[in-house]
């Protein structure tokens, strides 16, 4: 008797811990709105690289074809360019002139994305990221304040387009940006105003990353070896301070002690989609937190706060929290950090755009990162997007 | 709803075998089938063609054995059962890849080129290959006289929709469980122990296969002509784990919650992964869909008793319907094709080198096996290429490849991989069977079955491999 009870004890061992288990499972199953935000927010945190819980199916398309401008600017962008010719031999002819009109735009710069400057404004009069550039005044007086008198600086203003119109060849392999305007259109004050142009690779020897998974896979498959990068996999606003990274030269160490032991001339920062799912207003105070802290542990560097990454338009259409309405939400918000000054603001995603605002299926197998070959357009393109010291 | 989920665990689950234990014997079955149907109504929300065809396809079944009892024209009613049978998963599983194959031909000829024949864009119901398998199984039994017709419409209904092996197996004829329908016992030690064969199984489901799976989608995420050639072999070897557990996790689970209720479901997975040879493997790795196929095609066909030819030719026509029951793609056609020239050629050719020098004989499995998943795997054949140019690079370099990314995924699922690889091989599972019931074997069980809980809430949690089809 005694030996058929301890035979069959798992099962009574497993009823008695199931009773136990009830109270917790019930949240998980029955849970308000809010549990599952913060649930589904933290499983994103622990497991950002690969997010098996938002396997997005359409991977067909497969690294096997990489996309070439032509064809995938056909599908998306056909109704808007009817004139393109006529943009690309004179640029300055775009909708937008007063910009483009200060800088002698190189002509040489052929078709690549900035021609098509300008058209896409009626089509699609309003990115989520836009809005910055209205409601700044409320937000961030100071700069936007500096914002509306940049045009006088002259030669700044409009370089924006500029920085696209130089833009080397690497890029118009990729989608031609049908959105180009949506560049010119979208990209904040400060991005427009900045003397972006071409650097050299040693640009970087003195330039220092931070970020997430996506810069992680930017100091791994992009070209850029020679910077250092302070990424990690679920790296946050909320734990950029506290997390050790292994800088090679240095070791494992924190981003104030890093900051103290190397002068970097430029810092890079793209934070944010992991953010997505916390509490918003937080997330964007603790950003210019964390901004201003490096800000002044290294008072004489340039910062370059980053627009987060789209995800696929799989992924965005069916996700609560990391869609891209959400993270242009919150890239207006970043943009609206950078002055011109000392502080600029990059948005990567019209190189890997689908022609809607998502990063393209092409481009991406989970939704949410780059195919390993894609961090060599994207190291192409922070090239040209260098500010002279 | 899969076995794995939280919602089969903490409330399909417990409800279903409270009710189960309560009801008398004689109304257990329409419990079966009520709750099964309800299972299957869950887990196809949304699309209701799905249950209509399982009810369907189960009344179409139980009428024609019926009548092909009484009447004397039993051929054709078993030829027309068959027909709907094949008929409705052709339909649904092949039409469309028919078609597009179509379409792709037609762009070869050019009097056709520009037809464009429209796709029909149907669902592919879970489960249909299974219970169409095991339908058939049913009419060809009952024509040949190795089963009765089914007069009870509740148990044949639970024979052919009962929820453990509804989704994806255990393919089993009807003789083999014919008599358990109608007579059961219930006891202690079959629940306790279908439990712990349930709880091993979502152990290898949850932190084996998921963990593994996690590896190798990596590799897609990266792309596969950017991974380094270790990474890609440690990749497809992590696939080739995670396909195993996942499946044989499944199967465990099914046969478990089979015994819970007294029914002796037929295991799947005998250690495959320790065969000598390809021929031995299928022998080893899903049993019941090997049996099927042994028994409905090869065997009628003449098997191996009518000359070399002829059996290369059963051969043949077996692994090309295996490779197309895995999936409507070109890949699973090759897949097959491959399979079969292992497989004949071990017949021919080598397999008794492989049998005679077990040493030789797992070499050739280690090496063979991933590289069979990969053509499984991967369902582009243009991807495929790329992923076999990085196992063997001599095409070149990859794209943009980081040399120590093996480095990376390696300290990420050492312990997976190296899990993995010691429930590959046969010695964990004899020593379950042998310490079943003993309270190590009790109290190890139950730290999976908590830690795979654990994992599922965290929601590290992916469908089955095999629930695709």
């Amino acid at each position: 008797m005694k030996s058929r009870i301890l035979k069959n004890s798992f099962v009574v061992l497993l009823a008695l811990t199931y009773l136990l288990a009830i109270p917790l499972l019930a949240a998980r199953l029955f849970g308000t709105e809010e549990n599952v935000t913060a649930s589904v927010a933290s499983t994103a945190h622990a497991a950002e690289p690969e997010p098996l819980l938002y396997n997005d199916p359409g991977k067909d398309a497969g690294p096997a074809s990489p996309p070439d401008g032509g064809d995938s600017g056909g599908g998306t962008d056909a109704p808007a360019l009817p004139d393109d010719p006529k943009q690309s031999a004179d640029p300055s002819a775009e909708e937008s002139p007063p910009e483009a009109g200060g800088t002698a735009a190189p002509d040489t710069a052929g078709p690549s994305s900035a021609p098509q400057g300008g058209t896409p404004e009626t089509q699609r009069p309003v990115q989520t990221g836009m809005p910055g550039e209205e409601q700044a005044p409320s937000t961030a007086p100071g700069e936007t304040g500096a914002a509306e008198t940049a045009p006088s600086s002259g030669p700044p203003s409009g370089s924006g387009d500029a920085a696209q119109a130089d833009t080397p060849p690497p890029l118009t392999e990729y989608p031609p940006d049908p959105e180009g305007g949506a560049v010119t259109q979208d990209t904040p004050p400060a991005q427009r105003r900045g003397t972006f142009s071409t650097v050299t690779k040693d640009y970087f020897d003195t330039a220092l990353f931070i970020g997430d998974s996506r810069t992680v896979g930017l100091r791994e498959y992009g070209d850029l070896d020679n910077a250092d990068y302070f990424a990690d996999v679920g790296m946050s606003v909320f734990s950029a301070f506290s997390t050790k990274v292994s800088i090679p030269g240095v070791g494992g160490t924190g981003l104030e002690n890093l900051l103290g032991t190397i002068v970097y001339e430029k810092i890079y920062i793209m934070l944010g989609i992991n953010e997505l799912g916390y509490d918003y207003d937080t997330v964007v105070t603790k950003y210019a937190e964390v901004v201003g802290k490096i800000r002044d542990l290294a008072p004489d560097a340039i910062i370059f706060v980053c627009a987060n990454l789209h995800v696929s338009e799989g992924r965005s259409s069916k996700d609560s929290i990391f869609n891209n309405p959400n993270i242009d939400k919150l890239n207006g918000d970043i943009s609206r950090l950078a002055d011109g000054e000392t502080i600029f603001y990059l948005d990567i995603n019209p190189v890997f755009d689908d022609g809607c605002g998502n990063l393209s299926s092409e481009c991406t197998g989970d939704g949410t990162h780059l195919y390993a070959k894609y961090y060599k357009p994207w190291s192409d393109w922070l090239l040209t997007m260098g500010i002279k010291v | 709803m899969l076995f794995s989920s939280l919602e089969f665990i903490f409330i399909f689950m417990p409800l279903f075998f409270a009710v189960y234990f309560l009801l008398k014997n004689g109304l257990r079955n329409i419990w079966l089938l009520i709750a099964s149907l309800a299972f299957y109504a869950y887990g196809t929300v949304g699309e209701p063609a799905a249950l209509i065809l399982l009810v369907f396809s189960a009344a179409v079944n139980y009428l024609a054995a019926l009548l092909m009892r009484r009447s004397a024209r039993r051929r054709l009613i078993l030829v027309l059962g068959l027909a709907f049978d094949f008929g409705c998963l052709f339909v649904f599983k092949y039409l469309d890849f028919l078609l597009g194959s179509l379409n792709a031909l037609f762009g070869f000829i050019p009097p056709l080129r520009g037809i464009s024949l429209p796709l029909a864009g149907l669902a592919l119901p879970i489960g249909i290959s299974f219970y169409t398998f095991q339908a058939a199984s049913y009419l060809i039994d009952v024509y040949a006289g190795r089963a009765e017709a089914e007069k009870s419409a509740v148990r044949f209904g639970a024979y052919l929709c009962m929820f453990p092996r509804l989704t994806a197996g255990p393919i089993t004829p009807y003789g083999a469980v014919t008599r358990r329908l109608e007579n059961r016992r219930h006891t202690l030690w079959k629940v306790n122990s279908g439990l712990m064969d349930f709880a091993l199984g979502l152990g290898m489901k949850v932190l084996l296969a998921n963990q593994l799976g996690r590896l190798w989608n990596s590799v897609g995420y990266i792309g596969y002509e950017s991974v380094s050639t270790p990474l890609a072999w440690m990749g497809i070897f992590a696939y080739s784990m995670q396909i195993y557990f996942d499946f044989h996790g499944y199967s465990l689970m099914a046969v478990g919650l089979g015994r819970m209720m007294g029914f002796d479901l037929p295991r799947n997975f005998d250690s495959p992964y320790a065969s000598l040879s390809m021929t031995e493997f299928w022998r080893r790795w899903h049993m019941t869909l090997g049996a099927w196929f042994r028994d409905y095609i090869y065997i009628p066909l003449g098997g191996s008793r009518s000359g070399k030819a002829k059996t290369i030719r059963n051969l043949l026509v077996v692994w090309l319907f295996t490779g197309l029951w895995h999936g409507a793609n070109w890949n699973f056609v090759l897949w097959g094709l491959l399979t079969f020239v292992l497989i004949a050629a071990e017949k021919l050719l080598y397999g008794r080198f492989l049998t005679a020098k077990p040493a030789l004989g797992h070499v050739y499995m280690i090496i063979v096996i991933p590289l069979m998943w990969a053509v499984f795997a991967i369902t582009d054949l243009r991807d495929l290429f790329t992923f076999f140019g990085r196992l063997f690079p001599f095409g070149g370099p990859g794209v943009n490849v980081y040399a120590l990314d093996y480095v990376k995924y390696g300290k990420m699922h050492w312990a997976a991989l190296l899990a993995g690889l010691l429930f590959c091989t046969p010695y964990p599972e004899r020593l379950y069977r042998k310490i079943k019931g003993s309270p190590l074997c009790t109290v190890f069980l139950l730290i999976v079955f908590w830690a795979s809980i654990y994992f599922l809430y965290k929601g590290l949690d992916d469908p089955f491999v095999y629930c695709k089809f």
